[in-house]
């Protein structure tokens, strides 16, 4: 890598304005309660196709990072979360917009979410080159376990209930077989359409699952949104944090971000856990926890440290390994591949400069986010009280324009729509769509480690996997992490039941005392 | 949800007992992943079965929206048209068939304040001319490329 290269890169005009853009998208959709930073990177990856791989990736990391952020403004003004990540900042954050304290309340969560986000970039840029060394160690073993632990992970954490996670991510490898076999030419599972010939592509998968079921959700209740913006002051808007804010948080940001770094490099583990545990972590030192819950900064430092603090390190496993650690790594992993990206070693190596230029950039996008979102802080409550007659379509026509642009074919408009109607149907049923689509990118590499293994091994492929240690140790990881889903599992079917007997419990008597 | 989970675990065998001897045909190693996955997902499904008939290890509800049958009508009514907009641009071209997508819209999702409607949405029609149609070269305007 060369440093100056590398820091021409990052102030490049059209990097520059990538940032920008992806910063000011990321505010915008993290600022509408019900829009998701995975919505964000699905809509905003087709128009990235254009661009330099480079200026890509920087606009759909500064629109993850900045979604993450800007969650908080819908939390703090109107405690409807933009994401699921600020469901912890909206506890003390409309608190104090109740108390005519919004600006407050904003200033805190805007440092909070630029220092655990640049914490998170500088973790990403120590601990990621290292780590890519264990990449070259791989063979087809590795990779198929690596492919199979990374399922089972994202499977049984990302979401909460172990068969369906699972059934996801196996359907999203089977998708991943249809079309023809790259060995032999044959193909596989097209019942005869032709446009399947070349596999179901990636992007309108990924909008479908995310953006479109999105929208068809909101048409549930497509008149609830219309919310007011909680009651604000009229005080001097200061930009800067106070020097008695940054007393009284310091300690709990730098806990916090090392906290969301941790949970972040952990596959699976989201922003929204992150920012929970860090929240928790942040009342158990507080020596006033009545605060907490009333209005506390401490908490909303707490939260929104951790969540940005998570989005430079789940980063971590699929940059070097190629394990997303959240859904909207995931959608990143797919958008690496189609910019012709491999993740492991050759991205420190090969492809270096464009690395860590898209490393340095992410920082400096956690600080170009704190400066945009101040500016534009007071105008976020109108823009979240935007109602979903409105949103719906445009994510709908977005949707369509998006998967069209891919290869100008409406074969991937069609496809959008019947996975917009799948993600519909399984986050209506508890099925997460990430499991999904990470079976539809480690498919290939699942594919390739089995077959070559099967070529490879002398005698029984099990035997052959569990030769090699890293596969080994992949294999004892998967059989944790499926343990401890059904452990936890476990405890959630003892506790809804007990839930279910109490209110069997009680309604006779309800009723009993209103026949008396 | 127990009715949906035995719904789609059914659905689930059905479909892997219906995908299986597809893989006969394929030549060599390439019927070998496809299979494994299959069975992977003929035991989950079958898991899910068992566990939809054993109502002490059934986990409550954990879907998003609203659990009545009925609330799905509009959205299926709005991918319905959405769908059958994306048909008409084979013949009309994008932006017509999206105009009209946006007016049917109008009314059947009943937006309250229609001039606020009807402004955003020709913002985003001008964003994707801008951005797709001239910036990216996206050719959304001929409907020879839309397959008509």
């Amino acid at each position: 890598m060369d440093p100056f290269v590398v820091l021409a890169a990052v102030f490049d005009p059209m990097n520059l304005m990538a940032i920008f853009v992806g910063v000011v998208a990321g505010l915008c959709i993290g600022g509408l309660p019900g829009l998701t930073a995975n919505l964000g990177v699905a809509l905003l990856l087709p128009v990235t196709f254009t661009l330099d791989v480079t200026a890509a990736l920087l606009m759909l990391m500064s629109l993850y990072t900045a979604a993450i952020y800007g969650g908080s403004f819908a939390a703090i003004l109107l405690r409807a979360p933009g994401t699921s990540a600020s469901a912890a900042t909206a506890i003390d954050g409309y608190e104090l917009t109740r108390q005519g304290r919004f600006d407050e309340a904003i200033r805190v969560a805007t440092f909070s979410s630029v220092i655990g986000g640049m914490v998170s970039g500088v973790a990403l840029l120590l601990l990621a080159p290292p780590l890519s060394l264990i990449s070259l160690r791989f063979g087809p073993a590795e990779y198929f376990m690596l492919a199979v632990f990374g399922l089972t992970i994202i499977g049984t954490l990302a979401s909460g209930n172990m068969i369906k996670g699972l059934i996801a991510g196996a359907v999203g490898l089977w998708l991943s077989t249809i079309g023809l076999d790259l060995d032999s030419g044959f193909p596989r599972f097209t019942l005869g359409i032709r446009a399947l010939s070349s596999g179901i592509e990636f992007v309108p998968v990924v909008i479908g699952l995310f953006s479109v079921s999105q929208a068809l959700l909101m048409c549930e209740d497509v008149h609830s949104s219309i919310q007011k913006a909680g009651p604000t002051n009229t005080r001097k808007w200061r930009y800067l944090p106070k020097r008695s804010e940054l007393r009284e948080t310091r300690g709990t940001l730098v806990r916090s971000s090392i906290i969301g770094v941790f949970v972040g490099i952990l596959p699976g583990a989201g922003g929204d856990i992150g920012a929970w545990v860090s929240y928790n972590e942040a009342r158990r030192f507080a020596k006033d926890k009545s605060q907490f819950g009333k209005g506390s900064i401490v908490g909303i430092a707490a939260s929104e440290s951790a969540n940005n603090a998570v989005t430079g390190s789940s980063l971590v496993p699929l940059l070097t390994l190629g394990i997303p650690g959240s859904a909207t790594a995931a959608i990143l992993l797919g958008a690496l591949i189609v910019h012709g990206l491999v993740p492991g070693r050759t991205l420190f190596t090969v492809h270096a400069n464009i690395t860590y230029t898209v490393i340095f950039g992410f920082i400096l996008a956690n600080l170009l986010m704190g400066i945009v979102g101040m500016m534009i802080a007071k105008r976020m409550a109108l823009v979240a009280t935007v109602p979903q007659t409105i949103l719906v379509p445009i994510i709908l026509v977005l949707s369509i324009v998006g998967s069209y642009s891919l290869g100008n074919n409406i074969f991937d408009v069609y496809t959008m729509l019947v996975f917009g109607l799948i993600g519909y149907f399984m986050r209506k049923g508890g099925y997460s769509p990430a499991p999904l689509i990470l079976g539809l990118i480690l498919g290939p590499i699942a594919e390739t480690g089995f077959r070559q293994s099967l070529v490879l091994a002398p005698g029984h492929v099990i035997f052959y996997i569990l030769n090699s240690t890293i596969a080994l140790v992949l294999v004892v990881l998967t059989v944790m992490s499926l343990v401890g889903a059904l452990r936890m599992e476990w405890t959630r079917v003892r506790f809804d039941r007990a839930n279910r007997k109490d209110k069997a419990e009680t309604s006779p008597n309800e009723q009993s005392r209103g026949e008396n | 949800m127990t009715w949906a989970n035995r719904l789609v675990g059914l659905l689930l065998l059905g479909a892997v007992v219906w995908l299986w001897p597809m893989t006969n045909r394929f030549p060599g190693s390439a019927a070998d992943f496809p299979r494994v996955v299959l069975a992977v997902i003929a035991g989950l499904a079958a898991l899910m079965l068992i566990r939809s008939l054993v109502p002490r290890l059934e986990l409550a509800a954990d879907g998003e929206g609203r659990r009545q049958l009925s609330a799905m009508g509009l959205p299926l009514a709005v991918l319905a048209l959405t769908a059958a907009a994306v048909y008409a641009m084979r013949y009309v071209a994008f932006f017509p068939a999206v105009a009209g997508l946006g007016l049917v819209l109008l009314f059947v999702l009943q937006a309250r304040n229609r001039l606020a409607f009807v402004l955003s949405y020709a913002g985003m029609m001008l964003f994707v001319f801008l951005v797709f149609q001239q910036l990216l070269n996206v050719p959304l305007s001929s409907t020879r490329l839309f397959g008509g």
